[in-house]
């Protein structure tokens, strides 16, 4: 069984904060003890990672966006998009 | 107005001039507005549809080509961007986000003259399939509002189930087009991994996701695929189409096809009225000349679980992005750093998205991934050679396309495995890449039951044939209107 405490370090590692803190574990728990059934998969047999072939991408070059992206940024100031402090 | 005719039969009525496009659209604007305050299937309705279906009339009576889906009223799942208008992923996350372009599917399908109606509720980011889990409310089922209309496309098939549009394009990461077509009772493809461009689709999980058509026939559908496959350079995972149109083959028929009845995909979890509406169609198979017989794939028992495992792991890389610095909600950054911020940021994620980021989190880390992940990606791996096997012997494989009839909103939500479990025959076919389409084959309680029709990768002609020569041999009545 995957420890609450686990599931509380993950949750704080990808920077969620539950608010039904006791149910929200119970299904995460149960969501991934279903998968515990990929135990019976056996075999040492290597595994595929990509989609599609590598040597289906396209050129690595430059090709700009026709649309003007920077009236999508809400929060800007002085030409900079602003942030929160990093430190 | 008659809403029913499908849409080739609209097509061609506004090119030879007996059906104005404009009048066409605007009776389906009327109805749309009159039924979705119950249905709630649309999350923002067009402004400017009747002025683009003028724009089609047009250009009929100058003479200009209007395209192959002239006038054609369509709705577009809200995790597909439309340029201009808002794509919120039925998340309070992306509720003001406007999308700066079209997706190619949208491009495509605008310069082939059809018309956008509005964009269709989902599940919060597609992880639902019930679309209980969007931000704004759940769709109903037009055939019974108190059943769930399936997910997460369900607003795309609520939509046209409920003549509020005549086709939409949905998402199908793992039944997602399929299993809501299943329980509106309309046709839905997912279509071949490659063949259609993913390009302006919100991410979920990329290596087995794809956009396509729900529409109230097999032929539609067809026009729809025609016009938006193929290789786009938005897009590497994209696929060179060459060949017939889909639609030009629709008539091809069955006769002499080899059909596997998936043993594992039509079990003792099996819901009698689902079992019984699948011996029918097995049967009319078998009236229009194929030949059906059981066939196991052993490995389907793992797919479930291998499907949710790879989908969490892309799921919780894609989700990263929402941080409110390129993606998100925006709140001022005053008082807060990095860490906090973000933190606050994602408060606006529902709760099924968080927890498939914690998920996400957990199976492809050191010490879970050999357990988890590693194992997921062998199941897929298997599954493809099994198909394989099986696509030597039989040209179609089928079975229900969910376990399951359509069921009451809030009966299952808060048991995740079970809601697992109702894509239990669907995940198969985006593990493998391979396209899969449900059609209504019976009602059962006043209710559709779909089959699930699959073939190789790049048979999607096939199986649209196959469902156009079972719809045309059931003929299953409309939606109760």
């Amino acid at each position: 069984m995957v420890a609450e405490e686990e599931i509380e370090r993950l949750a704080a590692m990808m920077k969620i904060v539950v608010t039904d803190h006791r149910e929200h574990v119970k299904k995460v728990r149960r969501m991934i003890e279903y998968f515990d059934i990929l135990d019976e998969v056996g075999g040492d047999e290597e595994v595929t990672t990509t989609a599609i072939p590598l040597e289906m991408l396209r050129d690595d070059a430059h090709a700009p966006f026709r649309g003007d992206l920077a009236r999508s940024i809400k929060l800007q100031e002085d030409g900079h998009v602003r942030v929160p402090k990093m430190m | 107005m008659d809403l029913d005719i499908s849409a080739l039969e609209y097509v061609r009525g506004v090119k030879n001039g007996t059906i104005l496009a404009e009048e066409f659209v605007a009776a389906t604007m009327d109805r749309l507005r009159a039924s979705d305050g119950e249905i709630h299937a649309f999350l923002t309705v067009s402004d400017d549809a009747v002025e683009r279906a003028r724009d089609v009339d047009r250009r009929v009576r100058s003479g200009q080509d209007p395209g192959k889906c002239a006038g054609i009223p369509v709705s577009i799942k809200d995790n597909i961007c439309v340029c201009g208008g808002t794509t919120t992923c039925a998340s309070m996350m992306l509720q003001k986000y406007v999308s700066p372009y079209d997706a190619t599917v949208v491009a495509r399908l605008k310069e082939q003259g059809a018309v956008i109606v509005g964009k269709t509720n989902m599940d919060e980011f597609a992880m639902g399939i019930t679309t209980e889990f969007s931000a704004f409310g759940p769709t109903k089922n037009p055939w019974n509002t108190k059943c769930t209309p399936g997910g997460s496309s369900g607003g795309s098939a609520a939509s046209v189930s409920a003549r509020q549009c005549m086709v939409s394009l949905g998402s199908d990461t793992g039944g997602s087009i399929r299993n809501p077509a299943s329980f509106c009772g309309v046709v839905g493809l997912k279509p071949t991994y490659g063949l259609v461009s993913r390009y302006g689709l919100v991410s979920y999980a990329n290596s087995i996701e794809q956009i396509g058509p729900l529409a109230r026939t097999a032929a539609d559908c067809a026009l729809i695929l025609d016009t938006i496959a193929g290789r786009d350079l938005h897009d590497d995972t994209t696929l060179q189409v060459g060949g017939d149109s889909y639609l030009s083959r629709i008539e091809d028929g069955i006769e002499g096809l080899r059909i596997g009845v998936v043993q594992e995909m039509a079990g003792k979890s099996t819901h009698p009225d689902v079992s019984s509406a699948m011996r029918h169609a097995v049967s009319k198979l078998e009236s229009l000349g194929a030949s059906c017989e059981e066939v196991s794939l052993g490995t389907v028992k793992y797919s479930v679980a291998a499907y949710y495992t790879i989908t969490a792991a892309e799921a919780g890389s894609n989700l990263a992005r929402y941080d409110n610095l390129r993606y998100g909600y925006s709140m001022p950054p005053d008082g807060y750093e990095f860490n906090s911020y973000v933190t606050a940021a994602r408060e606006m994620l529902g709760p099924e998205v968080k927890r498939r980021m914690i998920i996400g989190g957990f199976v492809p880390s050191a010490g879970h991934a050999g357990r988890y992940l590693l194992k997921a990606l062998k199941v897929r791996d298997r599954l493809i050679l099994e198909t394989e096997r099986a696509f030597r012997r039989y040209d179609l494989l089928v079975s229900p396309t969910v376990p399951v009839p359509p069921f009451e909103l809030g009966s299952k939500i808060d048991d995740p495995v079970a809601l697992f479990l109702l894509d239990a025959n669907t995940v198969t076919a985006n593990l493998v890449g391979a396209p899969a389409l449900s059609v209504p084959v019976a009602l059962r309680d006043g209710l559709p039951v779909g089959l699930q029709i699959m073939a190789k990768p790049m048979g999607d002609a096939d199986v649209l044939k196959a469902a156009h020569a079972l719809e045309k041999a059931i003929n299953l009545k409309a939606v109760p209107t």
